[in-house]
């Protein structure tokens, strides 16, 4: 006997997968924007004195 | 019956090519080529590294004279008017290489670390997170040059981003060594770093037997073999290890970001065991058994107790789907130069709960997804599913190519 696929379920499952698209999409497009703010040099991620001691905050790419 | 697991639609499901009129889809396909080639030919050109330039800008107030020339790294620079010296050396992190500046001061006994720069990186944002919230980098702060700067040595590694603690590790040292050396004139009594074949590699190496043999057998010891790889590659190669195979370690791949057996075994292991299953038994294990996300999604399933089924419309071109959503990933890893800026998988983020803005979306809504219908990002979104099943067709394609039975039991 073959079941029988309710609607709602394929709305539903329909919604879904075009939401994740969206997602998706959406993180490539923030991909994009963080690729245009990658400055060709990218400097001092992360730094270390050894007489403070203490991490410096992230620098910008637009130093 | 056939041994492949199809999570993927089979090839048989595309569209099939109408034979008259225009072949868009063949020009499309050129076109997707093609692209992908510029792409990644702009994006080595523009991601030539411009090292004293790094160096200049983080050292602002400094005037840097190469003291020797150096087209590659490392390169060695002195500060001028100053007894310090700074070396730039390179690792390889999680993503690709990874740069760092190491500024030594010379002292009565030798020298010490002044600071420690990391000029440029490919490793994604969670794993930086991760390695900023564990205080990975205090640790070289004051350091004296001829410490060992081994992991788990002198250096705690920072669990789920072992890799990049390595890396970054690994090219401090070479650094600072090599002033010391060559500029500290200092006698090395340092240890060298041996392989790195501990209980973390063990661990991947059996959960790959068992996952063969569960593979094979049927029966009780079959099925308490499953049990026992989907608790340990959830626990391991999940939540600890943070290792899942994304789109990125494919693109790393292509762009020659190859770690070394070395300084990142659990990369050869997992790649080995990936793809030697294909290749030696026509079986994509990783889908089938080892990646911990397909855990996720089962353990979501069970819970819910719901299956429902993907629109057959969408479910048809889901092999599509996932080839331009890939397309579209590679691209921007090609271009960027920059692997995690286009692994859209939400892995990283499942196990370090640790992502960046729309990340934070992905996850709960792929979650969602396969409360309702198993396997749903398998189904529908994975690249490395389908590139994996793609290898899998390949060998079948080529053995029937040489005649030797394609169609038999893996």
């Amino acid at each position: 006997m073959v079941k029988k696929d309710k609607p709602w379920h394929l709305k539903f499952t329909w919604t879904l997968s075009i939401l994740m698209l969206l997602l998706v999409f959406g993180f490539f497009y923030q991909s994009f924007e963080e690729m245009r703010k990658i400055a060709p040099v990218q400097v001092a991620v992360e730094r270390t004195s050894g007489s403070a001691m203490q991490e410096e905050p992230e620098a910008t790419d637009q130093d | 019956m056939t041994d492949l697991v199809i999570i993927n639609p089979p090839s048989g499901e595309l569209p099939a090519e109408t034979s008259r009129g225009f072949p868009w889809r063949a020009v499309l396909e050129g076109f997707a080529w093609v692209a992908l080639v510029a792409a990644f030919i702009i994006g080595q050109i523009a991601a030539s590294p411009d090292y004293k330039g790094m160096l200049e800008e983080a050292l602002p107030h400094e005037v840097l004279v190469r003291s020797e020339v150096n087209t590659t790294l490392p390169v060695v620079y002195q500060v001028e008017g100053k007894q310090d010296l700074v070396v730039m050396a390179e690792g390889e992190g999680y993503g690709g290489p990874l740069v760092v500046g190491v500024r030594a001061r010379r002292t009565e006994n030798g020298g010490r670390l002044a600071e420690v720069l990391m000029l440029s990186h490919k490793e994604s944002p969670a794993f930086m997170e991760r390695l900023r919230r564990g205080h990975f980098f205090k640790q070289f702060g004051g350091k004296d040059v001829s410490d060992n700067f081994i992991v788990d040595d002198d250096i705690d590694a920072v669990s789920g981003a072992t890799v990049s603690s390595r890396g970054f590790t690994a090219a401090v040292r070479g650094a600072v060594h090599l002033g010391a050396v060559n500029h500290l004139n200092l006698e090395p009594t340092w240890q060298q770093p041996g392989w790195v074949f501990g209980s973390e590699e063990m661990i991947l190496v059996l959960l790959f037997i068992v996952a063969f043999f569960a593979g094979y057998r049927k029966g009780k010891f079959a099925k308490a073999a499953k049990l026992v790889v989907m608790v340990g590659t959830l626990v391991f190669v999940g939540f600890y290890a943070n290792a899942s195979l994304s789109l990125a370690n494919i693109a790393g791949i292509f762009m020659g970001y190859i770690p070394s057996p070395q300084q990142h075994p659990m990369w050869w292991i997992m790649m080995i065991g990936v793809v030697g299953s294909i290749i030696f038994l026509g079986r994509n294990i990783y889908c089938q058994q080892i990646c911990p996300f397909m855990v996720v999604q089962d353990l979501a399933q069970k819970i819910s107790g719901v299956k429902m089924k993907i629109d057959s419309r969408f479910q048809k071109r889901a092999r599509t789907l996932i080839f331009l959503l890939s397309w579209v990933a590679l691209m921007l890893i090609f271009l960027s130069a920059h692997p995690a800026l286009g692994s859209y998988e939400p892995f990283a983020m499942m196990f370090s709960l640790e992502g960046l803005g729309i990340q934070w979306y992905i996850l709960p809504a792929s979650l969602l997804g396969s409360f309702f219908v198993p396997r749903f990002w398998c189904r529908l979104f994975c690249p490395v599913g389908l590139y994996l099943n793609e290898m899998v067709r390949l060998r079948r394609r080529v053995r029937a190519w040489f005649g030797s039975g394609s169609t038999r039991k893996g």
